[in-house]
């Protein structure tokens, strides 16, 4: 059964001046669901969000959160959303509660004691009193994060969250947002350039280029997708893996796939593989290893993107 | 409309949290309190007698030049009545007049050395001395029976004023020019001028009377030539005994003798005079030149005077006044009026500069507040969006107009409590600082006559006027950080109309005033509603909108509507708040 949709885009378009930045794009988010939002710097990521967060004016399109109309219900709309967009920024001067609670007076309902519950979900008891200017990128990371998740939003949307976090906050965030998405129901929206975090993490992925919508699928689907009998051969040095391509490239059977100094990737059945090994020995080219490898999200990110765009 | 107020209450949790209001709030009362104290040091009340010239020995070198004088004078009358001719007579009046005038200065020199009264001293009694040599100069043309005076000036009076004037400025006849060579002697300096510095005024003042001598002939001439020989014996026993007594408050008495016979006179303006005199007797018991209060009294006089014959006769400098003016008038001489029958049971002990603190701390206060809102404003949204600080508004579910007028409202919140702090403290200071007499009521006219508000009344509906003053310049600095999104930029532009420009624009006003009352309209100068609401004794609102009128400048003064500076204020607030609306509403951030 087709779960409810939380954040609906249709057509949306938006210039600034002469350059198209995002044109005719679509997609839906889905309670629940996690979804990754990918694309190269200047792709229109950080466009789409601050359109939907209400940062940027719309050209054209529409956007609706839990049903209610971004232009023309925007309280209403903006109600159920949460997030951070960029980098984590909040007035410097105050500490990190007191950010909080001016947040939460705009969010009639919530009560102080949520201040405390966010505070300690992301563990920042010890230096929620102190002044926001005291802290690190992280912390202020999980402060932002907190601040997000004050007020229970049906929809989250969150701009590289993972940045400036250390590997067990990057976890933890990961468990967090995995668990209001399952068990909570909560829709979330993560743009970032770590494809690892977004292949552990979400549901599913999109991918848009030079504001255009490229790809859109769950991400179980896309790596199933390019799942074939690969192989990784690791070379002593770069000179056995030079004469290793020249064998290769003799025999037009065989296609390797460089992905490093001295690795490369075959496409083999199973039963081929003590045949390359053998030819290699022929060859005195010196192997260290020879494993079975599995294909991840940044190899189909750049297959599909490529080198990336120039920067305009 | 409940966003807005939570708005506003975060506009606050911030704006309590900065460093800078709380600086320069401290700065500001102590800004304050330090004025009363400078205020207080220089009206500092010295009974010290200031004396133009305290040496007997120079009223005996001038008897010796003005007789060389009189004997100069003699020699030439002589010369032309010899060939005496149609044409020279208006000389000849002249003549006779500088020799008359010489003879009572002679004669008070006389009369100031057979009496001891330095009569270049600040001593009252050489205003005796002075009438005492009007009546013996009188009475000695009498006895003489001399109508050569009285021919000479009925020529003089005869003679039309303008070919009188041109024979002076341009006259090149030789007789003339020698004449003038020989009357005025050696040329006078007026740093050695025995008369002091008033009297030098004088001299030059009069181009018509004398050449040397400092008096107004026809002053004393037409005083007393009316008198019987007896009557002015009488008035000059009168004046001995006076001087004899050494008794201010005969003096005084002996002034209201004259007030009172004086024709020249109505009742009211006797009764003005009269009062003035009785109440000058009773600050000033012993006659001293200067004593507390004075300056106050005497400007509050001078205006209720001077309105008093701009209503009574249609004309300010010889040109009639306007009915509007007329009107400005009234209300002067009634405002004047009511501060001079105030009860002076208790009076003064400083001098009246003192009674300028109040209003000038409030002024002060005013423009540190202005500094406070323009960095606050200022910074209100462009701070906002360069450190990012926004981010959490935005995402918030109220619409940005809604913040926006959050941040108008905390800026006038702002100004409001500010200008309250000051108010507190000019208050306290002033009670402080200033003694009871010279905490004034602020006067103001009505239709059926003249209300006062109460001295800490004033002080408080003027700070809460000078709000107006403060919000639109914070609504100028929100429109430059909302537009320009540059706290440094729109700070630095506020300050600048505020502080800056106002020397361009009186630079402005000095060279085109003479052009058109509109060239002289700049439109940020008046913004400042309390300059309408409470309007100083010499500047309605009528002639404060332009610019400040003047019997100068009378005839460029742009009369408008009472209402029009009001109506200009909103129509300016409503202007920038708009703009900066449109920009922080609708463009990208």
């Amino acid at each position: 059964m087709e779960k409810e949709v939380s954040l609906s885009v249709r057509n949306l378009y938006k210039s600034f001046g002469r350059h198209q930045v995002i044109e005719d794009l679509s997609f839906d988010l889905h309670a629940g669901e996690i979804l990754g939002f990918l694309g190269p710097n200047g792709a229109g990521k950080s466009t789409t969000i601050k359109l939907i967060m209400g940062f940027l004016t719309l050209d054209y399109g529409e956007i609706t959160i839990c049903g209610k109309n971004h232009r023309t219900e925007y309280e209403a709309a903006m109600q159920n959303i949460g997030g951070i967009v960029e980098n984590p920024e909040m007035y410097h001067y105050l500490s990190g509660r007191l950010n909080l609670e001016m947040y939460r007076r705009l969010h009639p309902g919530v009560e102080k004691a949520r201040i405390d519950e966010v505070i300690e979900l992301l563990y920042m008891q010890k230096r929620a009193d102190q002044k926001v200017k005291s802290y690190s990128l992280g912390m202020k990371q999980r402060m932002c994060i907190a601040q997000a998740l004050l007020h229970k939003p049906q929809v989250l949307i969150l701009d590289e969250p993972t940045n400036g976090l250390d590997p067990s906050g990057i976890r933890e965030l990961r468990d967090l947002l995995v668990k209001l998405a399952h068990e909570n129901g909560v829709a979330i929206l993560v743009s970032s350039h770590q494809l690892a975090e977004i292949q552990k993490m979400c549901d599913r992925v999109i991918i848009i280029n030079q504001g255009k919508l490229i790809d859109n699928q769950p991400i179980n689907q896309m790596l199933k997708q390019t799942e074939q009998n690969l192989t990784l051969f690791q070379f002593l040095d770069t000179t056995q893996m030079t004469k290793a391509l020249d064998l290769f490239n003799d025999n037009l059977f065989y296609q390797p796939s460089i992905i490093d100094q001295n690795k490369l990737i075959l496409p083999l059945e199973e039963k081929q593989i003590p045949e390359v090994i053998f030819r290699l020995s022929q060859a005195h080219i010196a192997l260290t290893s020879v494993q079975p490898h599995q294909t991840n999200l940044e190899e189909i990110y750049l297959s599909i993107i490529g080198g990336g765009n120039p920067i305009e | 409309m409940n966003k807005v107020f939570v708005l506003l209450r975060n506009e606050w949790t911030k704006i309590s949290r900065k460093k800078i209001v709380y600086i320069i709030l401290v700065l500001t009362v102590l800004g304050i309190v330090a004025l009363g104290g400078i205020f207080k040091m220089f009206s500092h009340y010295s009974d010290e007698q200031i004396y133009y010239s305290e040496a007997d020995s120079e009223m005996e070198d001038e008897i010796l030049n003005v007789e060389s004088e009189i004997s100069n004078l003699e020699e030439l009358i002589d010369n032309y009545e010899q060939d005496n001719t149609p044409d020279q007579a208006q000389d000849l009046a002249n003549l006779q007049i500088n020799l008359e005038n010489m003879q009572h200065y002679k004669i008070m020199l006389e009369l100031g050395l057979e009496k001891n009264i330095n009569i270049f001293s600040s001593d009252f009694r050489r205003q005796l001395i002075s009438d005492l040599a009007d009546l013996q100069l009188a009475k000695e043309i009498k006895l003489s029976n001399s109508q050569k005076a009285n021919d000479y000036t009925l020529a003089y009076e005869a003679s039309p004023e303008e070919s009188i004037a041109d024979e002076i400025e341009t006259d090149t006849d030789e007789a003339s020019t020698k004449q003038a060579e020989t009357v005025r002697g050696n040329d006078v300096d007026p740093s050695d001028f025995a008369g002091g510095p008033d009297v030098y005024f004088d001299y030059y003042s009069d181009i018509y009377s004398t050449n040397y001598y400092p008096y107004d002939y026809y002053l004393y001439k037409n005083k007393y030539t009316d008198l019987t020989i007896d009557a002015m014996e009488l008035r000059m026993k009168n004046i001995d005994r006076i001087i004899s007594q050494d008794d201010y408050a005969a003096f005084i008495d002996y002034q209201i003798d004259n007030v009172k016979s004086n024709q020249a006179l109505n009742e009211q303006q006797k009764d003005f005079q009269i009062a003035d005199l009785k109440l000058e007797l009773q600050l000033n018991p012993t006659g001293k030149p200067n004593y507390p209060g004075k300056n106050y009294f005497l400007s509050l006089q001078y205006l209720r005077n001077n309105s008093f014959e701009a209503i009574n006769d249609g004309y300010v400098l010889y040109s009639p006044l306007l009915p509007v003016e007329i009107e400005e008038a009234k209300q002067h001489y009634q405002v004047a009026n009511y501060y001079l029958n105030l009860p002076a049971t208790n009076p003064p002990e400083a001098d009246d500069s003192i009674c300028h603190y109040p209003v000038s701390a409030i002024s002060l206060g005013t423009y540190a507040i202005i500094c406070l809102i323009i960095i606050l404003a200022g910074s209100t949204i462009s701070q906002e969006i360069s450190t990012g600080s926004i981010k959490g508004l935005i995402i918030a579910p109220v619409k940005r107009c809604k913040i926006f007028f959050a941040k108008v409202l905390g800026i006038f919140s702002i100004s409001l409590i500010g200008m309250l702090i000051v108010y507190l403290t000019t208050l306290i200071s002033s009670y402080i600082f200033v003694e009871p007499f010279y905490r004034l009521p602020y006067v103001f006219t009505t239709g059926n006559g003249v209300s006062a508000l109460e001295f800490p009344i004033y002080l408080l509906l003027l700070s809460l006027s000078k709000v107006s003053f403060v919000f639109i310049t914070g609504t100028i600095a929100l429109m430059f950080s909302s537009v320009t999104r540059s706290t440094s930029i729109a700070v630095g532009i506020t300050m600048v109309m505020q502080f800056g420009l106002l020397s361009i624009y009186n630079f402005i006003k000095l060279i085109s005033i003479r052009l058109h009352p509109i060239i002289a309209f700049l439109p940020f100068e008046y913004l400042d509603l309390s300059n309408y609401i409470f309007p100083t004794i010499n500047n309605t609102s009528y002639s404060n909108f332009i610019f400040f009128g003047s019997n100068l400048n009378r005839e460029f003064v742009l009369r408008t509507p009472s209402s029009l500076p009001y109506l200009y204020w909103l129509v300016m607030v409503v202007c920038f708040i708009w703009i900066a609306r449109d920009s922080f509403v609708k463009n990208d951030l």
